[in-house]
């Protein structure tokens, strides 16, 4: 067996309402790939945050080499060869690439920093682990991978042999993903050790060595990649089986039109025809999944269901009703529900506390008011701690910023903010974006939750799985027009990647243009 | 007509001098992340106490010293303020404004005895020792040693930011300070030295108001030199050398205005020609202001814990 590198023994931390993390013990051998893998808020980062010296524990002990060992900051865990790429680039964009590498250790005398010198240091370094980085480049002119490999190279410069990784596939796309996945296998050959945080369990299984699953702050297991599989792994994380798709459908009276779009077209001011003679339906007691490429028109037929942009041309009703002039807050009146795509831009007010956020928008509705004119603080907080119960918010107290909760909390707040006005009509907008699977499978219950209840449900998501999982009918939106209308019967993703990129629809659009 | 040109060359210089060497020192503490609208207010304290050390001593240096010093010592009561305990910047420097037309006033009386303006008192308004060059010894020797501080100074200024490894970091506490702390550097006390850089600079542009050209403390002297400096930190995109030549920009408005003055049997009235680099100075701000980005986390304050927001 190979030496361990680093010992966690009963690494305990408490954050005021949470137990970030209960008593944790975990091993990193020598020249691993040692994957950390839990959803979000399982307490990954908080317990890397702990072996960097960014916070210090309330118990357990740290042992480097066999040695116990303490942090106090950063400079101790740096100065013992461990270095860390945060999910949150540290980087100074206006700096060049050698400034933001140097910066802290700098080359030279103290008076006058040695540049070549600190380049050719620097490029040479890039070379050896085969990064491809330009030394005098400006850090805001790079993309994010490259950003991301300046802070690889950051942490090589002040010699670490340890390195841990924040959710460093986050921000990436698939291909980029593939390309750093070879950057840490190259980095472990060349003997470096990796601690590897990741709740997407393609990548754990690609390139771990050993996998340690953490759920709720409590390691759940450990063992080499071999003796598991991404399902295994998915069950441990959530701690049951993860079903996608939101569980049972009821049959229920679909008759009844919610939504009717008809001959709906829209045009900017420039004159670009983003929209051409949309027809739409949706029913009650439905999913409507709206697939399309990104940018085909999504955002302008999104913004005119909710009332920030009027049509130019066609009918728009809700209910039988004229709602195309209509503003944000009177259509929201009329009961209809947007889950945003962007909860920072969009959803919630991250400054504000989590009680806030859940009656945002609803704030001067008569059951949080008191004699019809102020806030009644009391009414406020029985409605975020319904909510919070109803809809498993998990955050250390209902006054915290919303913030501070990770993203599939923040979106709960969204989502149960929405229902509970009781809308007829939900709009959600990509509203699994970036959350991890236990919290992806509880939107889509809540989602087949309210079609079941006999709301129509319009779905915009840009993930065909999500669409295939979740709808009744999917509706195909190519060049700003719908150019299928499917059951979502027996259709492969494949198929629908056609229709998508407009094969097949081709005719359907012929036709209507020659009529 | 050369008598005229040469006026007003000289007259810029003059008149430049003080804004250039705050807006150096205000550059230098907002590119570590202080903002400081406060320079009015540091100014005229160095002023009144530049003239307080010369009329105690008899030595104009000395007035430098004291200036410079409590330069240093109100700047750091808004480092005090803006650093260790997270208050708003723009308030605790525009408090320092507060203090210091308080603060001279109430000097003014107490020590002098007098309202509205000081006694004369000894000055630094020549170079002596450059008389003795030939052609144009006379000239150089008409101005004040700050003067030439001051050029040393923007060199100096210069290295320290672009060049030394102090002022790499400077720089980084300025544009993130949270990156900046994982690099291992003390944010804090970057910004400290900055914020302290900038009284300094302050207070010695005082001092040139006061004993380098003229020879008694008035009240309302600065006359909105502090606020001007700013605007030349923008104008000259938070570097020494970009705000030493929009400064002296503006000292040529000053320039100019006091040259038409003096033209005898101007028909404009003085109050217009008195505006002139107040005007000039708003119109050449919003011609070049675009596309100006300071330090990123120039005015946030910051915490170890909670970081900047």
């Amino acid at each position: 067996m190979r030496e361990k590198i680093i010992e966690l023994k009963g690494i305990t931390k408490i954050y005021p309402g949470v137990i970030a993390n209960d008593h944790i013990s975990l091993d990193i051998e020598q020249g691993e790939i040692h994957s950390l893998a839990g959803e979000n808020g399982a307490g990954k980062s908080t317990l890397m945050g702990i072996l960097y010296g960014l916070n210090q524990p309330d118990e357990g002990s740290i042992y480097l080499r066999g040695k116990e060992v303490r942090f106090h900051s950063p400079k101790d865990s740096i100065a013992s060869g461990l270095g860390m790429v945060h999910q949150h680039f540290m980087l100074i964009p206006k700096f060049t690439v050698t400034q933001n590498i140097i910066l802290g250790m700098e080359v030279g005398s103290r008076l006058k920093i040695d540049y070549p010198k600190a380049e050719r240091e620097v490029r040479q370094l890039s070379e050896q682990y085969g990064l491809g980085i330009d030394p005098s480049a400006k850090v805001s002119e790079l993309s994010v991978t490259m950003q991301q490999r300046v802070e690889i190279l950051k942490i090589l410069y002040r010699k670490a042999e340890i390195l841990i990784f924040d959710e460093p596939t986050a921000v990436l796309t698939p291909q980029e993903i593939d390309e750093f996945c070879d950057i840490l296998m190259r980095l472990r050959d060349s003997g470096k050790t990796i601690i590897f945080i990741s709740h997407k369990l393609a990548e754990v299984e690609k390139i771990s060595d050993r996998v340690t699953v953490i759920r709720r702050g409590k390691v759940v297991c450990t063992k080499p990649i071999s003796e598991v599989n991404q399902a295994e792994l998915a069950r441990l994380m959530v701690g049951r089986e993860v079903i996608m798709g939101g569980g049972e459908r009821v049959q229920v009276d679909n008759s009844e039109v919610l939504l009717d779009l008809n001959n709906l077209s829209y045009k900017t001011r420039q004159g670009v025809q983003k929209l051409h003679q949309i027809d739409l339906q949706l029913h009650r007691g439905e999913i409507l999944g709206i697939a399309g490429v990104d940018g085909n028109g999504q955002e302008e037929l999104e913004n005119i269901i909710c009332g920030k942009l009027h049509p130019s041309e066609g009918s728009l009703t809700f209910k039988g009703e004229d709602i195309s002039q209509m503003g944000v807050k009177e259509i929201k009146k009329k009961g209809v529900g947007v889950i945003f795509e962007d909860r920072h831009k969009d959803g919630l007010v991250l400054d504000f506390s989590v009680k806030e956020n859940l009656v945002l928008g609803f704030q001067d509705q008569r059951r949080f008011l008191k004699y019809g004119a102020f806030l009644d603080r009391k009414k406020v907080d029985q409605n975020a701690q319904k909510l919070q119960e109803d809809f498993d918010i998990r955050c250390g107290s209902l006054d915290d910023p919303a913030g501070k909760l990770s993203g599939g909390n923040q979106q709960k707040i969204i989502i149960a903010r929405e229902m509970s006005a009781n809308p007829e009509m939900i709009m959600a907008i990509q509203p699994t974006r970036g959350l991890d699977m236990g919290a992806i499978s509880f939107v889509q219950e809540k989602l087949v939750e309210a079609r079941n209840a006999g709301k129509g449900v319009l779905l915009f998501s840009l993930e065909l799985d999500e669409i295939l999982q979740v709808s009744d009918r999917i509706a195909v939106l190519f060049k700003g027009r719908i150019v299928k209308v499917l059951k979502n019967e027996g259709i492969t993703k494949e198929l629908l990647g056609q229709y998508m990129l407009g094969v097949d629809g081709e005719e359907d659009i012929d036709e209507a243009v020659n009529r | 007509m050369l008598s005229a040109l040469s006026y007003i060359v000289l007259a810029t210089i003059r008149l430049g001098t003080p804004i250039a060497i705050t807006a150096m020192g205000a550059t230098i503490s907002e590119r570590t992340g202080i903002l400081n609208i406060g320079l009015e207010g540091i100014m005229s304290m160095g002023a009144f106490l530049a003239v307080l050390g010369s009329y105690w001593t008899g030595n104009p240096w000395f007035g430098v010293l004291l200036a410079v010093l409590v330069g240093v010592v109100i700047s750091a009561v808004h480092g005090f303020v803006s650093i260790v305990c997270g208050g708003a910047q723009g308030v605790s420097s525009q408090a320092l404004v507060l203090l210091a037309t308080g603060f001279c006033s109430v000097g003014l009386q107490a020590i002098f005895g007098q309202k509205g303006m000081s006694p004369t008192v000894n000055t630094i308004a020549t170079t002596e020792f450059l008389r003795p060059i030939p052609l144009v010894g006379n000239i150089l020797a008409d101005f004040s040693p700050i003067v030439y501080i001051a050029l040393i100074l923007l060199f100096v200024c210069n290295f320290v930011l672009f060049k030394t490894p102090l002022g790499l970091r400077m720089c980084a506490c300025g544009e993130h300070p949270r990156a900046a702390e994982t690099a291992g550097i003390n944010v804090g006390a970057m910004r400290f030295l900055g914020v302290l850089i900038s009284g300094f600079l302050g207070g010695l542009a005082g001092a040139f108001l006061s004993v380098g050209q003229m020879n008694l403390f008035q009240e309302g002297m600065v006359a909105g030199r502090g606020y001007l400096a700013m605007g030349a930190i923008i104008m000259g995109r938070w570097t020494p050398t970009g705000a030493f030549a929009a400064a002296m920009c503006f000292g040529l408005f000053d320039a100019v205005q006091l040259y038409i003055q003096i033209i005898p049997n101007s028909p404009i009235p003085h109050e217009f020609v008195q505006m002139i680099p107040y005007v000039a100075s708003i119109i050449v701000l919003a011609l070049t202001i675009k596309g100006a980005t300071g330090p990123a986390a120039s005015g946030q304050p910051y915490s170890k814990i909670s970081g900047t927001r």
